[in-house]
């Protein structure tokens, strides 16, 4: 019984010091941006990342490209284009897991190049403030586009 | 088992019927709500025939063998059906190493049941004592993740009605009440009046059903359409404050209200084996 | 198996070669042997164990001048009824007493033909004066701590305690080494039963000899595997008496200045005296502090590692793109690291306990500058690790009574959260909640006055009432058997 815990103890020990472990080799996504097969990703690290895919594989062909897994769960801001928005934004909260504060405009790729992450977080949520847009966030956006 | 105080026998079985909802799948809006607490009601009016009945010093332990072995079935039948909530709903709440291959489901399962074993070998008199410290974090908890639930709700989602009819969803609220067969044995152990016990039990029943249900609805309720788990969605969705998540905290309260709700059945079925045994 | 258990040889001759063959021939035996009385007489005793000084005044000089005696019987009868000598006076019918009386300090006087011997209590041992308890200390309160002599402790206790209702029984354990042990209770406070089953399992003890409280404990501590211990310790006269006065029994051990308090709530362990010394307001903030670390203490580093790991989300992203810049250059994942400072820390707090006071200092150093600098400026380890983790160990500090627990735990913890991250440190939380609700003794659950549940406990559980408020609860423990 005793060899059978020490085993098991030790099957633990091994498991907790594998490479999982490791925060600084995930890329941590910021904004994402979808046009058509269109997909630009922004990281925290102002890393970019411009590629073609559809939406289910873009998160593999990103980890292929970078060599790093990416984390998802802190994306503060999409912009969507021409794309099957509903089934996108579904897709974002059941698998992405994104954040609820995710902001969600409607527009394409080129706002993320002319202008950076905070800024454009920032005017939007002026613009809540001031009542001049509806909550922009990605349960209001997706409970709009749903009902 | 020594004599159970109101409130260790209302927590008891408290922390399993909110587990249970914690594991509601489908849509759910107002009408479920209703139909729910209205199910609850029926089954606290039903009861105060069986708590006088106890009152008069009858229990489920003195009424023969058989009845003790059907329950101890019950138990252990229900035990399971937790247990495959449990494993259900996990799919959508992140357990390290669930989805790393067979390994991980194994080494997943063998936790759970592992720790389950351990507290149904503690007894039923260890497991009534952490009830009432489980209940107490746990109710700060879940305060913790409504409120912050509630910060992003909207009221217009009371509202919206799909496909949720009253009967179904009152039959979905008795299909969900697995629990009455603790009651049933608990109550012929609880110190006091057994009808009062019986009413503050269904009675905080009512309220938390309630405040769990409406916050799954407030919150998730424009998105329901899409979402498997609506309280554990509503969960997810919290955020007390900008870029701060607490979904994590449910993670922690759905694992031990989870773990001990499985212990409470088989605690309950070993309580009555043993009973069996003494008595032949 | 010697069995020293006979009677006195009444020849005076034989007697004291039967002594010296018992005693084998061992040098601290000093034998004077003497005529008064016109009886032959010897009196025996340890070098180092008597009073020098005492002996000359209170036994040797009135015992020379015993005018003559018929016989031995006399001569006894006339000094135990005429001459005072010593407060203690036993009398030794058998070989087994006789050593334990010269073995305790006593001066033993053999006769001529007389099958028992008198002894004197004129002990005058070098021991440690009474002092500040090192592991124990305040700020408000008595700075007088447990010594290693019995008596000392015994009195320590009745100066406190001036009410006949106080008990104190003394008997022996250890077949070699026949320590005293003293069982403390106050009769009209304390369950009879518990007074029972406690002297029922004391009895059990079939030991060599007693030299610590890690002897007595596990018999009167259940069987079963219990993380947290069921039976107290204190160093504090104050304390053992207020357990006293709460209904509990204490056991003295003789060269241990520990006593032992049955039963033990888990809540005690973050009470001190000082409490109630304090502002009720104050008293209430300090005890949440010390429960905030006690959590603190035990899952801090898991926490940390399992959010990090597996829950991410949790953390908001500024203070998450922190952690991945301040974890660039490390080499190992965040559970490694965590285990290897988490480990030097114990090895720096081993080492300081163990080092010679002379190069302690050294200790501080070494560990300052490999821990603190250079594995911080290689990159070996992180600074928020090594944050979290000193957070982690200062919190443990605390509460240095649940050491061993906290140490334990926190390594358990860590090690849950790192395969099955919030799941596995709850998983695992279960298993210890439910270790700590089965822990009882005689009949006290550990967990009271939580659970089972009382308001009035929680008075000096959850906050710390105003001692006018308390004064009129006459609390015993007795509130909590179940």
């Amino acid at each position: 019984m005793k060899k059978i815990l020490i085993s098991f103890l030790s099957l633990i020990l091994f498991t907790g010091c594998d490479s999982d472990g490791h925060i600084q080799k995930r890329n941590y996504l910021r904004s994402l941006s979808v046009d058509g097969d269109n997909i630009t990703m922004v990281f925290f690290n102002d890393d970019t990342l411009n590629f073609n895919s559809d939406i289910s594989s873009a998160k593999y062909i990103a980890e292929k490209l970078t060599g790093n897994e990416i984390f998802t769960g802190h994306t503060e801001l999409i912009i969507l284009g021409d794309c099957d928005k509903k089934n996108i934004l579904t897709f974002m909260i059941e698998k992405w897991k994104v954040s609820p504060d995710c902001i969600i405009i409607f527009g394409n790729e080129n706002i993320l190049s002319e202008k950076n992450t905070d800024d454009i977080t920032g005017m939007i949520k002026i613009k809540e403030k001031n009542h001049e847009i509806p909550k922009a966030d990605i349960i209001s956006t997706l409970s709009r586009i749903l009902n | 088992m020594n004599k159970l105080t109101k409130f260790r026998f209302a927590s008891v079985i408290l922390i399993s019927d909110i587990f249970v909802l914690f594991c509601l799948k489908g849509n759910i809006s107002a009408i479920t709500a209703g139909g729910f607490l209205s199910g609850i009601l029926i089954q606290a009016i039903i009861s105060v025939p069986f708590a006088l009945w106890i009152k008069k010093g009858k229990s489920i332990e003195n009424c023969g063998n058989f009845v003790k072995i059907i329950f101890m079935i019950y138990f252990l039948l229900w035990a399971t059906a937790i247990f495959s909530m449990f494993w259900d709903t996990s799919e959508v709440i992140y357990i390290p190493s669930q989805n790393s291959g067979i390994f991980g489901k194994i080494s997943v399962l063998s936790a759970i049941g592992l720790v389950c074993a351990y507290m149904t070998s503690a007894g039923m008199k260890t497991l009534l004592r952490s009830s009432v410290i489980v209940a107490g974090m746990g109710a700060v908890c879940i305060l913790i993740v409504m409120t912050s639930a509630l910060l992003k709700s909207d009221f217009e989602n009371i509202k919206i009605i799909r496909s949720e009819k009253f009967p179904n969803e009152f039959a979905r609220g008795l299909i969900l009440s697995g629990n009455l067969g603790s009651f049933a044995v608990l109550l012929g152990n609880a110190k006091g009046n057994a009808v009062t016990n019986s009413l503050i039990y269904f009675s905080a029943k009512i309220i938390i059903t309630f405040i769990i249900l409406m916050t799954a609805v407030l919150l998730s309720g424009g998105i329901m359409e899409i979402t498997d788990f609506p309280v554990v969605m509503s969960a997810q969705l919290s955020q007390p404050f900008p870029s701060q998540r607490i979904d994590s905290l449910f993670l922690m309260i759905f694992s031990i209200f989870g773990v001990f709700s499985i212990a409470l059945q088989t605690c309950l079925a070993r309580y009555l084996f043993k009973s069996l045994k003494r008595g032949s | 198996m010697h069995n020293y258990n006979v009677p006195i040889i009444k020849n005076l001759s034989e007697n004291i070669k039967k002594i010296k063959e018992i005693s084998g021939g061992s040098s601290d035996v000093l034998i004077n042997e003497f005529v008064t009385g016109s009886i032959k007489c010897a009196l025996l005793c340890c070098e180092g164990m008597v009073s020098t000084a005492l002996m000359c005044e209170l036994v040797f000089e009135p015992i020379v001048n015993i005018p003559a005696k018929k016989d031995s019987h006399e001569l006894f009868n006339h000094i135990e009824k005429y001459m005072l000598m010593s407060s203690d006076r036993p009398k030794a019918d058998n070989y087994e007493t006789l050593f334990r009386l010269l073995n305790s300090g006593f001066a033993v006087l053999i006769a001529d033909n007389i099958n028992y011997a008198l002894a004197f209590g004129i002990q005058g041992y070098a021991s440690r004066s009474i002092q500040e308890s090192s592991g124990e200390s305040n700020i408000m309160g008595s700075h007088e701590g447990f010594v290693e002599i019995i008596r000392t402790n015994m009195s320590l206790v009745r100066r406190r305690l001036k009410t006949p209702e106080l008990v104190m029984e003394i008997f022996q354990k250890g077949e070699k080494s026949s320590t005293d042990l003293c069982l403390c209770y106050m009769k009209d406070r304390v369950p009879k039963k518990l007074i029972s089953d406690i002297k029922n399992s004391l009895g059990k003890i079939k030991l060599e000899s007693v030299l610590s409280t890690g002897y007595i404990k596990p018999f009167v501590e259940r069987n079963k595997f219990e993380l947290f211990n069921s039976a107290g310790t204190t160093e504090r006269p104050d304390v053992f008496c207020s357990k006293l006065i709460e209904g509990r029994v204490g056991i003295f051990i003789d060269g241990v200045p520990f006593a032992i308090t049955v039963p033990k709530l888990f809540c005690e362990s973050f009470q001190t005296l000082d409490d109630y010394a304090f502002k009720p307001y104050y008293s209430t903030f300090i005890r949440w502090i010390k429960y905030m670390a006690f959590l603190t203490a035990i899952l801090l580093p898991a926490v940390y590692s399992a959010i990090v790991t597996y829950h991410p989300e949790l953390l908001n992203s500024t203070m998450l793109m922190l952690l991945v810049e301040a974890e660039k250059n490390a080499p190992l994942s965040i559970t490694t690291e965590t285990v290897f400072v988490l480990l030097m820390y114990e090895i720096i707090r081993e080492a300081g306990l163990r080092f010679p006071k002379t190069v302690g200092g050294a200790v501080s150093i070494v560990s300052g500058l490999i821990i603190g600098d250079a594995a911080v400026k290689s990159g070996f380890v992180s600074t928020p690790l090594l944050t979290v983790s000193a957070l982690a160990v200062m919190s443990g500090f605390v509460i240095p009574e649940l050491n061993q627990q906290i140490t334990l735990l926190r390594f358990a913890f860590l090690i849950s959260g790192a395969v099955f991250g919030l799941f596995g440190i709850s998983l695992l939380g279960c298993a210890v909640l439910t270790n700590i609700c089965a822990t009882e003794n005689y009949g006290f659950p550990f967990t009271a006055p939580v659970s089972p549940f009382s308001g009035s406990g929680m008075g000096d559980t959850a906050v710390r009432s105003d001692i006018k408020k308390m004064q009129d609860r006459n609390f015993t423990v007795e509130e909590y058997h179940e």
